[in-house]
Parts: C-alpha cells; sequence; structure tokens
C-alpha cells in the first residue's frame, strides 16, 4: 500500500509555481512563489538531482493532478478519468534506450524522445485518375471537408498533378496521408471512389459515405504513448506519456505548456535554511 | 404486605375465537379445560399452602433490618428482602475507566493537542520543526557505522514485508479457530489506521526532515505510516492472539519497546522527524485498543485457543462478584453461586445458572438467568439487519435503542407470554449490574428440562405443542424461534422458552411459519400423518396448508434443519415436502418482499462483501492495506 502515497494533492499543487524549461525558456525565478511541500518532497526523493518536475500551470480542464514520493523517485501526473495520460518522474538516472536526442534548448539538459504518435487527424488523399475526374474530385472534398468520424476531423487534400504518372502520385498518397481514394472514369460516371488503405486494401466502387465508414473502422486509434527524457546533474526526468484518443493530441501540448522543472538544489537549501 | 397475583392479561383470550367455526364447540371445552389446569403463573406466598411453600431462602443478614417486605414464591424459590440501591450509591458494576483506558485517553488528549499546536499556525509549526531538527541534528552527529547497521536493523521491523508477514500469519491463525470476531477486529483496526494515516499525511503535507536521510521513505512524514503500521499491527496481534493477563502485558511491552526502538531508529537515520514517529505509536494503538473494546471487548470475547466461541461474558471476577450481590440485593435471596450454562445452546445473551439456598433442609435451589450488554444489543441489530435483508418487510426488525430496551421487552414480551397461558418460564425479575449496559433477566430454572427431540413425543405432548401455537395464535403473538432447543419438556409438560423474539400482532406468515416448524419438530420423533391428525384438532386444514406454504428453507431454523436433514438421511423422508403433499394445496408465499430499507440494506451488504473480497483480493496479490 506505500505506493499508494501516490496523494492526490491537487490543491497544494495548485499552489505551486515552477520554471518552466527547455523551448529555450530557461528563467526560473521570476515564476517561482511559494514552493510546496510536494515541491520540497519532490526535491528530497532524489538530493543529487539538479531539478525536480513541477506544474507551471493547472489545466482547469483536466480531471486531477496526483504528486507521488518516495525516496529515489518523485512525480507528478495529470489523470483523466481512470488513467493516466502523462506523468513527470525523477529518478537519479534513466536508461533512454533507442530515443532520439532533441534540442532541449538548455545547455545543461539532454532531451531524448521515444515515442509512438497517432494523431487523431484522419488524412485521405483523394486521387483522380486524369483531369476529366477533377471536378468530381473538388466536389467530394467540398462535400464531405467538415466531416467528423467517431469525433476524429478528416482531412481530404487534392492531389491535382493529373499530369503526372499516376502509379507514383498514387504511391506519394500513401505516403503522406492515412488513407488514399483514388477516382477512375468509371467512379467519376457512377459517383464512387476506390479506397486504398496504408495497409494494402482496396475498396472499389464504393460511394464516399460507404469509404468513410470503411475509414471509421480501419483507421488507427489515436495514441501518443513513450517517453521523453530529459537527462541532466545527478538526475533526469521522463516523462510517461500514456494518451488516447482526444488526449492524444493534448498530451505533448500539455507537457509542454503546463510541466516544468523546479531548482531543486536551492529549493533544498531555501527549505533547510527557513527550517533553522 | 400481600403480593398482589399477577394475573392474565386482559387482552388475552381464554377462549379459542378463530372465526372458522369449525369444531368450535369442542375446542372450546379443550381450551376451557386447558385454562382448569393451566398453574396460576404466580401466587402470593402467604396464600400458599404450608405443604407447598418449599425452602424460605433467607434474608441476606445487612438486609434482615429493612423493613416489612414483600413476599413472592416462585418456582419454590421464595423472594423477600430487596433493596432498594440509595441516589448516589454506585451500581453493582460500575462503569469505570481502568488505568490503561485512562492512560490511552490521555495519550490520546496529548496526540490532539500536539497536532494542533504542530499544524495550527505557521509559528507553532516552525516551532516544533525547529525542535525536531535540533533532536535531528544532535542524533546525526552522534552517527557512526556500527549505530547506522543497528537502526537499519530496527527500521527492517518497519518494513512492508515484516508487517505484511505478521498480520497475514494472525490473520491465519485466527481463522483456523474461527474467531472471527477478532479476526474482522483486526482487519478493521489495521484499514482503519492505514486510511486515517494515508488521509493525514494527505492532508498535512509535512516534508521529510532536512538532514541527510539514510533510508527509504514513501510520501508525506507526518504521521509516521510505518510506525503506525507496526504500531497497530503490534497492538492487534496482543489484544487479538494473547490472553488477557501477564502474557498480554508482556506482549505488549514487548511491542511498545519494538516499536519505540524503531521509531527512534528512523529518526537516527533522518527518516521521520520525532513528532512524527511519537504521534503515530499513540494513534495507531489508541485505534486499535478502542476499536477492539467496542467490537470485540475481552469481557466477552475473550482470547483463547479453541474452536466456535460464542459472544458470553466472562461472569467470573468483578462481574461474578457483582452479579451476586445484585442478584442478593435486588431479588432478596442469598446466591451461592453463579456460573455459566448451556453456553453452546446462546449466541444472543450469556445464559447463567444461579444457585441460590434454601432452608428448612430442602437444600439449595436454582434461578436461571440471562446477562445482557451493549455487546448483545449490538449483536441483536446485526442479527436484525440480516433478517431484515432475508425476509424484506414481513418482520418488524426495528432495533432497540438500549440494553435496558432490549431486557424490558424481553421481560414483557415473557410476561405476555405467560399471562396468555402460553408455556413457557416464568419471569422472576430485572436485575441491573450496570446502569444502561448489563442487565440480568432472572427466570425460573427448569429442572431436569430436556429438549423435545430427547424427549417421548406422545398424542398428549403434540397436544400440548400445538395448543400452544394455537394460543399464540388467538393471542395475536408469535414465538419466532421455534426449534428443538427452545421447546422443551419439563416434568411432562411443554415449555417454550428463550421468547426474546416474541412478537405481538406479528404477520400472519410469522405465525403460520410458527406452526410449520413445531409441527416439523413433532414430526421428527413421530410420524406426519400423526402429527398432522392432531393438529387437524386444533388447527383448519387450511391454516396448516397455509403454514406450510410458508415454509421455505430460509424459515426453518437451522438446529431444525440438521435435524430433518439427518431423518432424511436415515429413513429417506423428507418431512418438509411429506406435509406439504399432505396438506391442501396451496401456492407457496412469498416471502421475499422489496423495499427501499430492504434494497438499501442489501446493497450496502453487499458493498461491504465485495469491499472485503476486494481486499482479500488485493492481499493476494500484495496491493492491500495489510
Amino acid at each position: 500500500m506505500k505506493q499508494i502515497a501516490a496523494a492526490v494533492m491537487s490543491l497544494l499543487v495548485l499552489l505551486s509555481a515552477c520554471s518552466r524549461l527547455g523551448l529555450g525558456e530557461q528563467s526560473c525565478e521570476p515564476h517561482v512563489r511559494v514552493p510546496t511541500a510536494a515541491n520540497i518532497l519532490a526535491a528530497q526523493s532524489v538530493p543529487t538531482a539538479r531539478y525536480t518536475p513541477c506544474f507551471v500551470t493547472i489545466d482547469p480542464g483536466w480531471d486531477h493532478v496526483e504528486f507521488e514520493a518516495e525516496s529515489g523517485r518523485a512525480g507528478i501526473a495529470i489523470v483523466e478519468g481512470t488513467d493516466t495520460f502523462l506523468a513527470a518522474i525523477v529518478t537519479e538516472s534513466c536508461d533512454v534506450g533507442d530515443a532520439i536526442r532533441r534540442d532541449s534548448g538548455v545547455p545543461d539538459v539532454e532531451r531524448y524522445e521515444d515515442v509512438t504518435h497517432i494523431p487523431s487527424l484522419i488524412t485521405v488523399a483523394v486521387v483522380p485518375a486524369s483531369a476529366q475526374q477533377l471536378s468530381y474530385a473538388i466536389g467530394l472534398i467540398d462535400l464531405w471537408q467538415a466531416v467528423e468520424l467517431d469525433e476524429r476531423p478528416v482531412r481530404l487534400d487534392l492531389d491535382d498533378d493529373t499530369a503526372a504518372d499516376i502509379s507514383t502520385r498514387l504511391a506519394a498518397a500513401a505516403m503522406r496521408s492515412d488513407f488514399v481514394w483514388f477516382i477512375d472514369e468509371l467512379d467519376a460516371a457512377e459517383l464512387t471512389v476506390e479506397l486504398r488503405t496504408v495497409g494494402g486494401q482496396n475498396f472499389s466502387r464504393i460511394t464516399p459515405a460507404e469509404a468513410l465508414d470503411q475509414i471509421e473502422d480501419l483507421a488507427p486509434s489515436p495514441v501518443y504513448e513513450g517517453n521523453w527524457f530529459f537527462r541532466f546533474e545527478g538526475g533526469c526526468i521522463t516523462y510517461v506519456f500514456n494518451a488516447e484518443k482526444r488526449m492524444a493530441d493534448a498530451a505533448p501540448i500539455a507537457a509542454e505548456e503546463n510541466l516544468g522543472f523546479y531548482p531543486a538544489f536551492e529549493l533544498r537549501e531555501r527549505t533547510d535554511r527557513a527550517n533553522r | 404486605m400481600a403480593f398482589v397475583p399477577y394475573r392474565p392479561l386482559a387482552g388475552c383470550y381464554s377462549l379459542i375465537l378463530d372465526g372458522v367455526g369449525w369444531r368450535n364447540v369442542e375446542r372450546t371445552s379443550e381450551q376451557a379445560e386447558q385454562q382448569e389446569q393451566a398453574p396460576e403463573p404466580y401466587a402470593a406466598a402467604s396464600d400458599m399452602p404450608p405443604q407447598l411453600m418449599g425452602p424460605t431462602l433467607p434474608v441476606a443478614p445487612e438486609l434482615a433490618v429493612l423493613g416489612e417486605r414483600r413476599e413472592l414464591r416462585i418456582a419454590g424459590v421464595l423472594i423477600t428482602g430487596r433493596r432498594r440501591r440509595p441516589s448516589g450509591e454506585k451500581a453493582p458494576l460500575p462503569r469505570e475507566l481502568s488505568f490503561g483506558g485512562r492512560a490511552w485517553l490521555g495519550a490520546g488528549l496529548l496526540m490532539i493537542l500536539v497536532w494542533l499546536s504542530l499544524f495550527a499556525a505557521p509559528a507553532t509549526t516552525s516551532w516544533w520543526t525547529q525542535r525536531d531538527l535540533t533532536i535531528l541534528d544532535w542524533m546525526v552527529d552522534l552517527r557512526t557505522e556500527a549505530g547506522i547497521s543497528t537502526a537499519k536493523f530496527f527500521n527492517w521491523f518497519t518494513s512492508e514485508g515484516v508487517i505484511r508477514f505478521l498480520r497475514i500469519g494472525s490473520l491465519v491463525a485466527l481463522a483456523v479457530v474461527r474467531r472471527w470476531r477478532h479476526f474482522f477486529a483486526v482487519l478493521f483496526a489495521i484499514a482503519v489506521v492505514e486510511i486515517s494515516i494515508e488521509q493525514l499525511q494527505d492532508s498535512i503535507g509535512r516534508i521529510r526532515p532536512t538532514v541527510e536521510i539514510l533510508g527509504t521513505w514513501d510520501g508525506p512524514s507526518h504521521p509516521s505510516a510505518p510506525i503506525a503500521s507496526l504500531s497497530v499491527t503490534a497492538m492487534a496481534m496482543s489484544l487479538s492472539l494473547v490472553a488477557k493477563g501477564k502474557w498480554r502485558a508482556i506482549a505488549m511491552w514487548s511491542a511498545g519497546v519494538i516499536v519505540g526502538v524503531a521509531a527512534i531508529s528512523r529518526m537516527y537515520l533522518g527518516i521521520d522527524h520525532p513528532t512524527d514517529g511519537f504521534v503515530s505509536t499513540l494513534f495507531a494503538p489508541a485505534v486499535a485498543f478502542v476499536l477492539f473494546r467496542w467490537f470485540a471487548p475481552n469481557s466477552i470475547f475473550p482470547v483463547t485457543w479453541s474452536t466456535g466461541v460464542k459472544a458470553h461474558l466472562d461472569v467470573s471476577g468483578s462481574r461474578g462478584v457483582a452479579i451476586r450481590r445484585a442478584v442478593q440485593e435486588q431479588i432478596g435471596v442469598e446466591v451461592i453461586d453463579v456460573e455459566p450454562f448451556n453456553l453452546e445452546e446462546s449466541g444472543g445473551s450469556t445464559p447463567l445458572r444461579i444457585r441460590v439456598a434454601g432452608t428448612d433442609g430442602t437444600g439449595d435451589t436454582y434461578l436461571f438467568a440471562k446477562l445482557y450488554s451493549q455487546t448483545h444489543l449490538n449483536s441483536d441489530r446485526w442479527y436484525k439487519i440480516g433478517r431484515s435483508i432475508l425476509y424484506g418487510a414481513l418482520e418488524d426488525e426495528v432495533r432497540f435503542t438500549s440494553v435496558r430496551r432490549f431486557v424490558e421487552y424481553e421481560d414483557y414480551i415473557q410476561r405476555v407470554m405467560v399471562g396468555c397461558g402460553v408455556p413457557t418460564a416464568r419471569p422472576i425479575a430485572v436485575v441491573e449490574i450496570t446502569p444502561e449496559r448489563e442487565y440480568l433477566l432472572v427466570n425460573e430454572f427448569l429442572h431436569d428440562a430436556a429438549e423435545i427431540t430427547a424427549a417421548k413425543v406422545t398424542e398428549r405432548m403434540m397436544d400440548d405443542a400445538l395448543r400452544a401455537i394455537r394460543l399464540m395464535w388467538d393471542n395475536g403473538l408469535a414465538h419466532r424461534d421455534i426449534k428443538p432447543s427452545n421447546v422443551m419438556v419439563h416434568h411432562g409438560k411443554l415449555v417454550l422458552i428463550d421468547v426474546a423474539f416474541g412478537m405481538i400482532r406479528p404477520s400472519p406468515w410469522r405465525q403460520a411459519v410458527d406452526l410449520a416448524n413445531m409441527m416439523l419438530l413433532l414430526a421428527l420423533k413421530s410420524d406426519v400423518e400423526a402429527v398432522y391428525e392432531r393438529a387437524l384438532l386444533h388447527f383448519a386444514p387450511t391454516d396448516i396448508a397455509e403454514a406450510f406454504a410458508a415454509t421455505r428453507s430460509v424459515t426453518i431454523p437451522a438446529q431444525t434443519r440438521t435435524l430433518l436433514a439427518e431423518h432424511k438421511r436415515q429413513t429417506g423422508i423428507d418431512i418438509v415436502e411429506e406435509f406439504q403433499d399432505i396438506t391442501p394445496f396451496r401456492e407457496a408465499i412469498a416471502i421475499q418482499r422489496w423495499s427501499s430499507q430492504r434494497i438499501f440494506r442489501t446493497a450496502i451488504a453487499a458493498s461491504i462483501v465485495g469491499v472485503v473480497v476486494f481486499q482479500i483480493y488485493s492481499e493476494i496479490r500484495g496491493t492491500g492495506v495489510l
């Protein structure tokens, strides 16, 4: 049960403030107001760590935030429903594995990312076989551009380079979009499309509405899973993402905008001074 | 001054008036005959012929000078010489906090004061933190390699693994000996402490000491969760596994030393502030102590290592002395001895046999008494909640608000039964042991009585038994607990005992169930046809059909069910089915009636079961509060 020290400390955290690290912003002092017990406990959990995670702002739309601290590990988490879609955990070290290095924007912090992102936006490339089907394709885009599938927006992109080789165009469309609507002469005459998926499935002579139904079934669920690692002197902060559906797009934004690092050394020293 | 004889109540019918109309004349004459034969429930001693007076019991010497007294003879016992307790005089067993209780109360108050000063204002918080850190700085200065190793060893006692091992071991031991009260008390105490500590930690959110920390920790610092976990476990083990007395004292002191040393070790390692450990060492055992006192008090649930111990008060020691004194003063008889009697047959009270001195060379005689306490009242509440879930709105299961009301009701229903001519043990008096907490209900003692299943059941016996049910029907009564241990044969006559569940103006369904249960008992010792034939002399066929249409497994007491199953195993005869075949057909009477209260209680009960199952599941997975 000890791990249940995952205390719901919304009030404490709401009072907290911390600096935003990365993305070019280095200064933290102006944001530091009154450190809370949550901040200090996090700083105490990994005494060697230069930074400790904290909330820059609390989004009022979140269900609640949680705080957890124990020796060697501390973290904050954003919970939607019963799932934690984003957590920031400080430890003494971390294994970045095959994560890709990114620029942290801070000289003494190394940033790595190892994530899988399937956005909620579904892209469909509309590829008319020739110029004769162009007007039908434009009509389809006008008609279906605002459609949403299972609360996911759909964007239809027109490939109007009808002079190019069709196989090259289809390959390119498949590369940049989730689905392809191929339209030949007969489709234009019968008001149908050929739906092509990235996986190689084809559905010929189906209406655009049927094609959208298929897309709704076949489109992979939006997700943002994986880790961001921030390595620095004496510690590592890992952002753990486990966001699905509508949170898949929100998670990385929340991580950038709402989470930050607190200068832990300074916090520990300040607390010690205040208590003696 | 002569005692006014107790007459049948005005509301009791002396004739059978059922409106059915069949054999009215015949039954009326039977009833009249019975009324003539029935003994006067009470008689004034002065009205009795000398040869029937029996032994005269001596008045206790200190009562002898108190002047003229009422004289009452019940069951061969002459009662006289009662003494009224003057205002201001202590009750026979006054309710007083023991030294231990006072110590815990004081500790609780001290803890509240510490808390208030710790967190009431920033200034006092800072004051405490500075004092804590002064101590910790001093301890840090004393650190040595050996000291750190020793402290880590004692801190090991607060580790999850050790605490989990102790808790599971205790629960397994309690489950093996089926001491479920203690089992749930342990579980409850642990859950309350763990949840409280977690909530307090979250609310207070105290940081760890700002010294070098040489051990692992988890969550906010105050109160110290590991010390609380160890303390409550040690206290719960002492209270549930070790018998009260020297060994429990040794266990508690040992546990206290280990907890204390562990708390100091954690301070030495810089994990907890002194006040963190101090509060936990007071709070957690106090919670366990209070919960055990409330839920499994030692006086009622003593720690023994035999199985199947029921809720019975210990009548030795100060309570035994108090009972003797109370009976002597309040009834006016000289008590020789008080001993538990037929404990295994009773779960709702503590039955006693009281030996009282006889005179005139006739030897000692006995009284039967039932000792009721607050815990019995609690048991009765749970029992009623269970029945309301089982039966729904058919039963009036309003709980009693006090032990006094509980005892008053039983005494009253007993007097109503006696007054109506229902053959039952005659009540003598209610004796106060501890005001509002413990009372003794004293009855006549049925010498050489045997359960009906151990006696020969003749046609006359059947008539007596069925007539008793008929009398209750006609007077708007129900016994509600007709089972072998409550239907006795005393000197060849049938007597119903334990009328505590009796009810005035019960539901017709409940009266029908009484009839069915009595007929089942009789059939166990004779045969279905014979019982049915005799029953037709007292009840209409439709009455009997109704009785068996109301009969379900849950309406038959467990003791009877066991005997019926045994009878079926030996003879192949299912008595219930035989009765249902022989009686006129009637649709089964639905007993499951739903009300909002029943739904609510069922939902609560299901939730509790769910929580317990989840807790056990969590425990198996290693994530529970244990």
